[in-house]
């Protein structure tokens, strides 16, 4: 495990929390990544207990307003007890409002005997990367600064494309993070890693972040193997198949709010 | 007299008919069936012109039987570009689906958009699903057509074609959205790869997320089931209409031996 530079993303207070620039977007300086927010609540699922055997199989997030650098509240709470089955639902809230509202939902690891799929083989690994350049003006930033990127394949906003993500710093405190908290920061770059649309002449926001984790996560880096599509007409909708260094592990989709900046 | 369609009712009362029963219990109705009945009451909220509907998740919390269910819908977040919106099922007073919906303004990419990726071959060249049908009326086949035209039912990745024969609530037309909802539902089943007689594979979620809304009656489920060891099983369904593809839909899995 390599030593993390001490400053989080998150740093704890009075019960709370209080975003640092570390967990800033490329569009805002004042405003928070969902990959950020994603972590912490993910964070804030993996503390509620959960009966023996019970595994995250999905997290949905939805972002209602930006998420401000500063202080926020983050709850997490059992919507549907079960032994075999748990909703749990959270929300981040800043200054009283509710900025992210989430869903996790926990389900008894699959046991198929024999019948298993096999593991699905993952691109090359982060060693073999380089890194890449990222858009955006100020420092520091959650793409640059707490996160390491190496590409495997394209670049950042040039259209599908194949890229390792690790947190390079604790997300909260002096905490290690854990597996799926560094899921849940990496799955929040498909949008911006695949989209092609130039940024000084469009919006292209996601409202949203849903993970099917087919199976936990090991180690610290994730790679995401994206695409994003804009039927004429439609929604656009970003996809990215989620890797560890053993193999897939699920997949993360955004819906985009695209509109000519002017 | 036997039902003609999946629910009567209105105003957010309504009954649940034997026609929307699912395989695995004769007094509970196929997902499909109340997240086509959810999808209605999401159409049903206002929203401000040119939004549309991005992605609906439905918890399936438990059975839902067949009778009495009640239905609430709101708008959790209003907004101009951006909608949540927010609803539940119960029955006996007991909430047995909750569901979520975004509406988004739909997309100005100008002549960046994509053209739409072309569908699977049509209904008319598919088969007729050979279903495993413990009781009737069920949901499959009785309120929905299935034509395959590519692999089985449960004998891992599939394509099929889905079509409601029968109407979600009495006396009216489906939408396209209650159709895509109703045909959502079925990737575990069509693309399962463990044994009816031995496991439980049923789906306590399902996501739908929609990037054109569909026209026409027919959705096309081009589905795969992965349980990876350790892990948790997941149904996906890429969606089409019969001009093109529409979406995904995914369903997580609780695997068990029976």
């Amino acid at each position: 495990m390599t030593a993390l530079p001490a400053e989080p993303v998150f740093e704890v207070r009075d019960g709370g929390f209080v975003a640092t620039p570390l967990a800033s977007g490329p569009w805002d300086p004042n405003a928070q990544i969902g990959g950020a927010p994603a972590a912490l609540l993910a964070r804030a699922f993996e503390r509620v207990p959960a009966a023996e055997g019970l595994t995250v199989a999905r997290l949905t997030y939805d972002f209602m307003r930006p998420a401000p650098i500063g202080p926020l509240e983050v709850h997490a709470e059992v919507a549907r007890p079960g032994r075999r089955v748990q909703l749990l639902e959270g929300s981040m809230l800043a200054e009283g409002v509710e900025v992210v509202r989430a869903r996790a939902l926990r389900i008894l690891a699959a046991d198929g005997a024999h019948a298993h799929s096999g593991e699905t083989a993952p691109p090359p690994g982060p060693g073999q990367g380089h890194a890449g350049e990222l858009p955006g003006l100020h420092r520091p930033r959650f793409a640059t600064d707490a996160v390491e990127v190496r590409f495997i394949a394209g670049t950042f906003g040039g259209g599908p494309a194949t890229a390792w993500f690790r947190l390079a710093r604790p997300l909260v405190g002096d905490e290690t993070p854990s597996a799926l908290q560094h899921l849940a920061a990496a799955s929040d770059f498909g949008a911006g890693l695949s989209g092609t649309l130039p940024r000084e002449e469009y919006l292209f926001i996601n409202a949203d972040l849903t993970l099917y984790v087919e199976r936990q996560p090991v180690g610290e880096w994730i790679c995401l193997d994206s695409q994003t599509r804009i039927v004429r007409g439609g929604i656009g909708v970003a996809e990215s198949v989620l890797y560890d260094e053993r193999g897939r592990v699920g997949r993360a989709t955004q819906a985009l709010l695209i509109a000519p900046r002017h | 007299m036997s039902a003609t369609s999946v629910f009567e009712g209105s105003n957010g009362r309504f009954v649940a008919t034997e026609l929307g029963r699912g395989p695995w219990d004769a007094d509970a109705l196929h997902g499909g069936a109340p997240a086509a009945l959810l999808m209605r009451a999401f159409e049903r909220l206002p929203a401000p012109d040119g939004l549309s509907l991005a992605r609906v998740t439905y918890e399936l919390l438990r059975p839902i039987p067949v009778g009495p269910v009640e239905i609430q819908a709101e708008i959790a977040r209003p907004g101009r570009r951006v909608q949540l919106l927010e609803a539940s099922m119960s029955a006996g007073g007991t909430e047995v689906v909750r569901a979520r919906a975004l509406r988004i303004q739909t997309a100005d990419a100008g002549n960046r958009a994509l053209a739409d990726t072309p569908p699977p071959p049509g209904p008319a060249t598919g088969r007729p699903a050979e279903l495993n049908a413990p009781h009737r009326p069920m949901f499959a086949p009785d309120a929905i057509e299935i034509r395959f035209v590519a692999g089985a039912w449960g004998d891992g990745p599939s394509t099929a074609w889905f079509r409601l024969r029968a109407p979600i609530v009495a006396g009216e037309t489906p939408s396209e959205l209650q159709r895509l909802a109703a045909a959502g539902d079925f990737g575990n089943g069509t693309s399962a790869i463990l044994s009816w007689d031995d496991y439980l594979y049923i789906n306590p979620d399902l996501t739908l997320y929609i990037e054109r809304e569909p026209t026409g009656e027919w959705i096309c489920l081009d589905s795969q089931t992965r349980i990876v060891r350790g892990g948790i099983g997941v149904a996906e369904s890429v969606l089409y209409d019969e001009r093109g593809r529409v979406g995904r839909a995914t369903q997580a899995l609780l695997v068990a031996p029976r």
